[in-house]
C-alpha cells in the first residue's frame, strides 16, 4: 500500500511540478539543451576552425622542423627516458606549452620553445600536435573551397537542368551519370600521374568531386517549384527568364542547397584525407591529416600516435559535420530524409 | 517494362561511352606511352625503328581512330596487350579481379547482414539503450576513414592480439572456405563493409519505423496476431525492401573503397594492380582496362538496381 505522500510525489512527477535540487534542474536542462541542439559537435567544429586559423599561435614546434634524432618521441603523457631527465631540470608539459604560446610565432618555429611533444612526434621527429594544426587548417581550407564550388556548380546546373527541360536538361543529367560510373579515386591518380602532384590540381579535384550531389535534388525542386502558380504569373508579368530563375526559383531551393552542403561536407573532408593518404593530395613536406595516417602507418608496431591522432582528428571533424547535417536537414528541410 | 528498360539500357550506353571517352582522352594527356615501352632499352634506336614500334602499338594512327579501334577490340573481349609486361590486359584483370570481388562480396554480405540486422534491432527497441547503440554505430562507421580504420584493425587484431595476418592473401591451398584462406579476408571485408552496413542500419531502422507505424500493423495487432508474426512477416518483408536495393548500389561503390583497403592489406587486387602497375608507369592499354572494367561493374549493379526498384515499385517504370 502506498503511503499518501508517495502518491503526492507521482502526481508531481506526472504534473511536472516536483521540486528537485537546483543541481539536478541545471544538468537536466543543460541535457535537454545539447538534445535540442548540437552542442558537442558546434564545439568540436569551432576547435577546428580556431586551430586552423590561429595554428601560427598554437604550434609548439616548427611544422617541418626536427630530425631522426627526435624520431618517436612519446606523447607527453607517457613513460620516456628524454621526457624523464626534462622533468628532473623542471620543466613541465603545461609550462612549456604556455611558453610556447606566448613566445613569437616566428622564434618557435625557428628554436623549439618547448622541450616536450604533446602527441610526441613521428617517425622523422616532426611534433604530431603541430602538424595537426596546420593538417586542419588545410583540410578547412580544401573542404571550403570544394564546396563553395560544388555549392555554385552544383545548385546553377540543377536549376538550369530543372527550368530548362529539354535537351539542357538531357545533357546535363547525362553528364551527372558519366561523372557518377567513373571510378573518383583512380581518375584522381591518373590526373596526379598526368599533371603532377600539386595543390590547385588537389582543389580541382574536389570541386570535381562536390557539384554531383546538388544536382540531382535541387533539379526535382525546381521542378516542382517551377509549375507553381507565382512562377507562371512571374512570367505573365514579364520578368526575364534570369529574374525568375534568381528570384523566384533561387529562393525556393536554397534550404536545400544549404542542407546537401552540410550533409556532403564530410565526405569532402574524408575524400580529400583519402587522396593524400594515397598521395595525391597537397605535396609532400606540407603537413595534411591524410598524408600523417599514410606515412606513419609503417611504423604502427611501435609509434601509434603519429597514426592514431589524426586519424582521430579526421573522424571526430566528419561525426561533428554529419551530426550537424543531420540536425540542421531536420530544422530546415524534414522532407530531405531520404538523402542521409 | 519494355520500354523502361529499353530506356534505362540505353542511358548505361550512353554513360559508358562518355565514361571510356573521358578515360581514353586523360590516359592519352599524359607523355607519350612510347617512351614507356622503350623505356630503359640499352641500344639507341633510329628514328625509323621508333616509327615501326609506333605502327606496331598502333600509336600512328588519329586518336579518334584509336578510340575506335580500342572499343571495337573491347566488344570482342579483347583489351590489347600491357606495355610494361607484354601480357594481355584482359588475363591481368582476370587474375587479380577474384580477389577484389572476394572482398567486395564479403563486405557486402558483412554489410547487409549487419546493417539489417542492427537496423531492426533500434527500430523495434526505438528510444532504448539499443537504438542509440545502433545509432553511435552507424554515426561512426560513416565519419570513419577506411585508411585509418584499417591501420587501427591491423594494429589491434593483427599486431597486438594476432588473430589475423596483417596483410596479403597467403598461400594456404585447399578448400577456399578454410579458415587458412578465410582469414586474410576477414580485416578487409569489415573494413570496407563498416561505413556501408552504417547507412544499411540508418535505411532499415526508418523504413521499418514507418512499416510499423503504419494501419495494417495495428490491424493485425488487434486481431490478436502474435508480436513475432507482425515483426517477420508483416513488418521486415516490407521494410526490407528499401535497404536491400540500395545494397546493390553500394556494392557498386565498393570498388571505388577497395582501392585503398586493397592497399592497406596488401591484397593482390585490382586496385594495387591499378594503381602499381598502371598508374605509375602510366601501362595506358592496362589503364584504360582497370577503369573500364571498374565503370562496367558499377554501370551493371546500378543498372541492377534500377530494375529491381520498378520490379518493386511499379510507379519508378511511368516517371
Amino acid at each position: 500500500m502506498y503511503s499518501t505522500a508517495q502518491y503526492s510525489e507521482i502526481e508531481q512527477e506526472l504534473l511536472g511540478t516536483r521540486q528537485r535540487p537546483p543541481v539536478v534542474r541545471q544538468v537536466r536542462a543543460a541535457w535537454q539543451f545539447s538534445r535540442r541542439w548540437p552542442v558537442l559537435p558546434m564545439f568540436i567544429l569551432s576547435c577546428l576552425v580556431f586551430a586552423g586559423v590561429f595554428a601560427d599561435q598554437l604550434a609548439t614546434h616548427g611544422d617541418r622542423a626536427g630530425g631522426v634524432r627526435d624520431r618517436h618521441y612519446p606523447p607527453a603523457w607517457m613513460q620516456d627516458d628524454r621526457y624523464d631527465n626534462l622533468r628532473e631540470e623542471g620543466v613541465t608539459p603545461g609550462r612549456c606549452l604556455l611558453d610556447a604560446l606566448l613566445s613569437d610565432p616566428d622564434e618557435v618555429r625557428r628554436a623549439d620553445a618547448c622541450k616536450f611533444h604533446l602527441l610526441g612526434t613521428d617517425h622523422s621527429g616532426r611534433d604530431v600536435y603541430t602538424r595537426m594544426l596546420y593538417g586542419a587548417r588545410i583540410s578547412l581550407v580544401v573542404a571550403a573551397i570544394a564546396l563553395l564550388s560544388g555549392f555554385v556548380t552544383g545548385t546553377t546546373l540543377g536549376i538550369v537542368s530543372g527550368y530548362g527541360g529539354g535537351w539542357v536538361d538531357e545533357v546535363i543529367t547525362r553528364l551527372v551519370d558519366i561523372w557518377q560510373a567513373l571510378p573518383f579515386l583512380m581518375v584522381a591518380l591518373v590526373c596526379v600521374l598526368i599533371f603532377g602532384q600539386s595543390t590547385v590540381l588537389l582543389l580541382a579535384l574536389m570541386a570535381a568531386l562536390a557539384w554531383n550531389p546538388f544536382v540531382r535534388v535541387i533539379r526535382s525542386q525546381t521542378l516542382t517549384i517551377k509549375n507553381q502558380a507565382y512562377v507562371d504569373l512571374a512570367r505573365v508579368a514579364g520578368c526575364s527568364t534570369p529574374r525568375i530563375l534568381v528570384r523566384h526559383i533561387l529562393p525556393g531551393v536554397i534550404n536545400t542547397a544549404v542542407v546537401i552542403a552540410t550533409l556532403s561536407v564530410g565526405s569532402l573532408i574524408l575524400a580529400e584525407a583519402a587522396l593524400s593518404f594515397l598521395g595525391a593530395g597537397v605535396p609532400a613536406p606540407e603537413a595534411t591529416w591524410g598524408s600523417m595516417v599514410s606515412e606513419g602507418r609503417s611504423y604502427i608496431a611501435t609509434a601509434w600516435w603519429p597514426t592514431v591522432f589524426p586519424g582521430l582528428a579526421i573522424f571526430m571533424v566528419v561525426l561533428s559535420l554529419n551530426f550537424t547535417g543531420d540536425w540542421l536537414r531536420d530544422r530546415l528541410d524534414p522532407r530531405l530524409q531520404q538523402i542521409g | 517494362m519494355a520500354r523502361f528498360l529499353a530506356r534505362r539500357l540505353l542511358s548505361v550506353f550512353i554513360s559508358v561511352i562518355g565514361a571510356t571517352i573521358f578515360i581514353f582522352i586523360l590516359t592519352r594527356l599524359g607523355p607519350d606511352p612510347l617512351t614507356l615501352y622503350i623505356g630503359d632499352a640499352q641500344v639507341e634506336l633510329s628514328p625509323e625503328q621508333i616509327q615501326l614500334i609506333r605502327e606496331e602499338l598502333g600509336l600512328d594512327s588519329s586518336l579518334p581512330i584509336q578510340y575506335l579501334t580500342w572499343v571495337w577490340n573491347l566488344i570482342q573481349f579483347d583489351m590489347g596487350q600491357s606495355i610494361g609486361t607484354l601480357r594481355p590486359v584482359s588475363e591481368i584483370i582476370r587474375i587479380h579481379i577474384a580477389v577484389t570481388l572476394r572482398i567486395a562480396m564479403g563486405a557486402w554480405l558483412f554489410a547487409i547482414i549487419v546493417g539489417v540486422s542492427m537496423g531492426i534491432l533500434a527500430a523495434v527497441k526505438r528510444g532504448t539503450f539499443w537504438d542509440y547503440v545502433g545509432r553511435t554505430f552507424a554515426l561512426m562507421g560513416q565519419a570513419t576513414p577506411q585508411f585509418w580504420s584499417g591501420v587501427l584493425a591491423i594494429l589491434l587484431f593483427a599486431v597486438v592480439l594476432g588473430w589475423f595476418p596483417s596483410g596479403g592473401i597467403g598461400d594456404y591451398d585447399g578448400f577456399p572456405l578454410a579458415w587458412g584462406n578465410v582469414k586474410y579476408y576477414v580485416l578487409p571485408c569489415i573494413v570496407l563493409g563498416w561505413p556501408a552496413s552504417a547507412s544499411i542500419m540508418r535505411l532499415t531502422r526508418s523504413s521499418m519505423l514507418e512499416i510499423l507505424d503504419s494501419e495494417f500493423i495495428k490491424l493485425a495487432r488487434a486481431k490478436g496476431v502474435g508480436p513475432f508474426t507482425i515483426l517477420w512477416k508483416h513488418g521486415l518483408r516490407n521494410a526490407i525492401i528499401p535497404p536491400l536495393t540500395s545494397a546493390f548500389v553500394l556494392l557498386a561503390d565498393y570498388l571505388n573503397g577497395a582501392l585503398v583497403v586493397e592497399i592497406i592489406f596488401a591484397l593482390p587486387g585490382i586496385g594495387t594492380v591499378a594503381l602499381n602497375q598502371a598508374v605509375y608507369d602510366n601501362d595506358w592499354p592496362l589503364l584504360a582496362g582497370t577503369v573500364f572494367c571498374f565503370i562496367g561493374i558499377y554501370v551493371t549493379f546500378a543498372f541492377l538496381a534500377d530494375i529491381m526498384y520498378a520490379l518493386i515499385d511499379p510507379r519508378i517504370r511511368y516517371e
